[in-house]
């Protein structure tokens, strides 16, 4: 294992210093000052997480299963290392451009193999931290704990991932062994989406548990109904059950037990990582990573209606996009992730026979004059929430060097991926029509305010993502994964959709109150000038950075 | 045709100057050779003439155009192919140079035309409608001065293009690239292939630590070296 550090510090220079420079913009060290800075950007997030904890814990507290907030935190926080960990260490694993520099060399797999699951983990680390750093927080500041706490609390923030990430990558080494999938990329969307569904179901029944706010009442059904449940995910993640023992308020002599017994779970599943790594790593890294050519023959009549076709180049370039993302699954499933998962992680568990929402006469607010904008609110976040128009520079990746040789105005580019963008904003358009006429409110106002709307916040979001994009493109990414999941700019994008969000809530309220009669239209109208002046600048601002960016 | 007026261009904040008040021209008709020893500034000066990279300081007109103020008329002036061969791997080749020719607006006619013709002389043909990721690099290599090629502009900006070629392929490229300038077009090229150099080209450019050290003619260049052949002139000026 003596190589592990010198391959885990290239891995990590390559992986962050380039985040580092595009956040500073710039090389210097200096540039790392900005980062407190940037972290001041998700204090609300993190605000709004911490009293959604301080709920929990005073309804639990009544009666008497403080520490079961503490399960739950530690519960949700492997299980998003686990479901997002899945495809990330696939990525990492088999499909990284620097593994045709290692391979060759004098390397065992299991060190190749802890190095980059090291890397992953520290991103890893970002994932999880709004979900569990503050109930470790919460817990620390209300529950009456010993001196152990913060530096146990701490070990357990540290060592948290390793388990799911253990498990995501046992996993893939299986998968890739058995499969040898890297011969049939395409079969990953299947598996994943599999895998995604399945644990998006454990997740929404742990979800559940949280969502209900701090009416004791509730708070005594559900833990009477869900109790069970709980349970059970706990035995499945028993981690978290041995986590809480260690970190329970308390006599530390009941928390030393469940801190070494977590510490010992963890390293017992570094050693079945290193196991499987030596014995699967490399079987599944056979078949090169070239696919095989597919023995079409070609012939002079074929290659004639092949060429035959003539495009704008806007057409062209939104061809391109379509090309790219649907055939690399890592891309796509990115992209679909939110209209796909979210039926199953949110609305159907809602809506269904012991849902929450059963029983609620939802159809009723039809015609509300605030339904539509609901509605509004809930397509823009949905579109707010796609990483298709924040990544869409940075999936160019290497081959970036086309798009700024082609003699076309990088705003036409701009305006190619906006396009693009818009076609996933179409379905979570289907999936919130879908819902309205579900729960009855699919009335044509509604529904005329849903099909204009959709397509306006899709635009307006798509915009806000590329202009993160424009300005900070991670084009420098030797994983797919790097480019979606590891590109914080859907994060940036969040923040400056926040920001619009704000902007046009202020316009809709001042609509209301001054000109009732014409308010949706005019909000729609806003939604349209704000989609309208944001495109302007992203295009001008595309034709300055374009020529900027040195490869 | 190719015009470098006192071009400039450090990286690192300035701390390694890659190229150094370089001026240059290359008229119409003229094959010139760009050479030098690793990282003296050929492909720095290349991106730069493409627009690829911007210069600190000094002017690119590249047609008339200047690379900076006017990069898409400038662009419209230039087939380039870059020292490595990266396009997008999950494309067809054919889907690749439909895309080239859509956005250039190449027709119908002439998109044809020149991919057949050029993927037959490149021997490609077979592989045009297989995913670019089972191509091997001198095929990727192949594909990409296929989509150079086929816009057939009047300047050619090639980065070491024989680099991943087979002798054939090799060949072929050598007489279009003669070919090309033969219609008082212009072919500005970078070779490490001292013997390619000498052959093809009407003068050429050596490069050392960002600045041009020697400039012409074969003959030019023999002036006042003791070296007869190219090889020689060139270990000879790039050892002092």
């Amino acid at each position: 294992m003596r190589h592990v550090w010198p391959l885990l510090r290239v891995t990590l220079i390559q992986t962050w210093r380039g985040n580092l420079e595009r956040f500073s913009g710039t090389r210097s060290r200096t540039g790392l000052l900005l980062l407190p800075l940037l972290a001041l950007a998700f204090i609300p997030l993190f605000v709004m997480i911490t009293l959604m904890y301080v709920g929990l814990y005073r309804g639990l507290e009544l009666f008497g299963q403080p520490e079961l907030m503490l399960t739950l935190a530690l519960t949700a926080g492997q299980l998003a290392c686990l479901v997002f960990g899945v495809l990330y260490v696939l990525s990492v694993f088999y499909f990284s451009k620097d593994l045709k520099y290692l391979i060759p060399l004098p390397l065992r797999p299991s060190e190749i193999v802890v190095a980059k699951l090291t890397a992953v983990m520290l991103n890893e680390y970002i994932t999880m931290a709004p979900l569990v750093l503050p109930a470790l927080a919460v817990y620390g500041v209300l529950a009456d704990v010993g001196p152990l706490y913060i530096p146990f609390a701490l070990l357990i923030f540290l060592m948290l991932p390793v388990v799911p990430l253990v498990l995501a990558a046992l996993f893939s080494l299986v998968l890739m062994r058995v499969t040898n999938l890297r011969r049939n990329r395409d079969l990953l969307r299947v598996f994943g989406a599999l895998i995604g569904v399945a644990l998006a179901l454990l997740i929404q029944f742990s979800s559940r548990f949280q969502q209900n706010g701090v009416d004791p009442a509730e708070i005594q059904r559900l833990i009477q109904e869900q109790q069970p449940l709980v349970e059970g995910i706990a035995r499945w993640v028993v981690t978290s059950v041995w986590g809480t023992q260690a970190l329970q308020a308390g006599s530390p002599a009941l928390g030393i037990p469940g801190f070494l017994l977590f510490t010992a779970a963890v390293s017992a599943a570094l050693a079945a990582l290193v196991l499987g790594a030596e014995r699967l790593f490399f079987g599944g890294l056979l078949g090169g990573d070239e696919s095989r050519a597919s023995g079409r023959q070609v012939t002079r009549s074929a290659l004639a209606r092949q060429t035959a076709r003539v495009r704008s180049p806007l057409a062209a370039l939104l061809l391109r996009e379509v090309h790219l993302l649907n055939r690399n699954p890592t891309f796509l499933l990115s992209a679909v992730v939110v209209p796909l998962l979210l039926p199953i992680i949110a609305i159907i568990p809602l809506a269904g026979a012991d849902g929450p929402l059963q029983g609620i006469d939802i159809a009723r607010w039809a015609d509300r004059p605030w339904t539509p904008v609901a509605v509004l609110g809930t397509l823009f976040f949905l579109n707010a929430a796609s990483v298709v128009p924040s990544s869409a520079i940075s999936r160019e990746g290497r081959w970036f060097w086309i798009s700024r040789s082609l003699p076309v105005p990088p705003r036409l580019q701009i305006h190619a991926k906006q396009l693009h963008s818009l076609l996933f904003s179409l379905l979570n358009l289907a999936v919130v029509v879908g819902a309205m006429a579900w729960f009855g409110l699919a009335t044509p106002r509604n529904l005329a305010v849903a099909l204009v709307g959709g397509p306006l916040t899709g635009a307006l979001t798509g915009y806000t993502g590329l202009l993160v994009d424009v300005m900070r493109p991670h084009l420098t990414w030797t994983d797919p994964q790097q480019a979606m999941k590891g590109n914080t700019n859907s994060l940036l994008a969040m923040l400056v959709n926040l920001g619009v969000t704000l902007a046009t809530a202020l316009v809709a309220v001042l609509l209301f109150h001054l000109a009732r009669p014409a308010f949706l239209p005019g909000l729609l109208v806003v939604l349209a000038l704000e989609t309208w002046g944001l495109g302007r600048v992203v295009g001008a601002l595309a034709d300055l950075r374009y020529p900027q960016y040195e490869q | 045709m190719i015009e470098l007026l006192n071009v400039s261009k450090s990286y690192g904040g300035g701390a390694k100057k890659a190229v150094d008040n370089l001026s240059l021209t290359v008229r119409p008709g003229e094959i010139f050779g760009f050479l030098g020893p690793n990282g003296a500034g050929k492909t720095t000066t290349i991106k730069m003439i493409v627009g690829l990279l911007r210069p600190d300081s000094g002017t690119v007109r590249v047609g008339g155009y200047d690379v900076v103020t006017q990069p898409l008329e400038a662009k419209r002036q230039i087939a380039y192919v870059p020292d490595t061969p990266e396009v997008y791997d999950r494309l067809t080749g054919l889907e690749y140079l439909n895309f080239i020719a859509d956005v250039c607006g190449i027709s119908a006619r002439e998109r044809q035309e020149r991919i057949e013709r050029l993927a037959d002389i490149f021997e490609i043909t077979g592989a045009l409608f297989d995913r670019i990721d089972s191509y091997s690099h001198g095929m990727q290599q192949k594909l990409v001065l296929i989509a150079a090629l086929m816009r057939n502009p009047p300047v050619w900006v090639l980065d070491e293009p024989m680099v991943g070629l087979d002798p054939r392929s090799a060949h072929h490229l050598k007489e279009l690239m003669v070919e090309h300038t033969r219609n008082n077009r212009t072919l500005f090229f970078s070779t490490h292939v001292l013997e390619v150099a000498e052959r093809l080209c009407d003068r050429v450019a050596i490069i050392n630590r960002g600045r041009i050290i020697a400039c012409g003619t074969l003959d030019e260049l023999r002036q006042g070296q003791t070296g007869e052949t190219l090889e020689s002139i060139f270990l000879e000026l790039t050892e002092q």
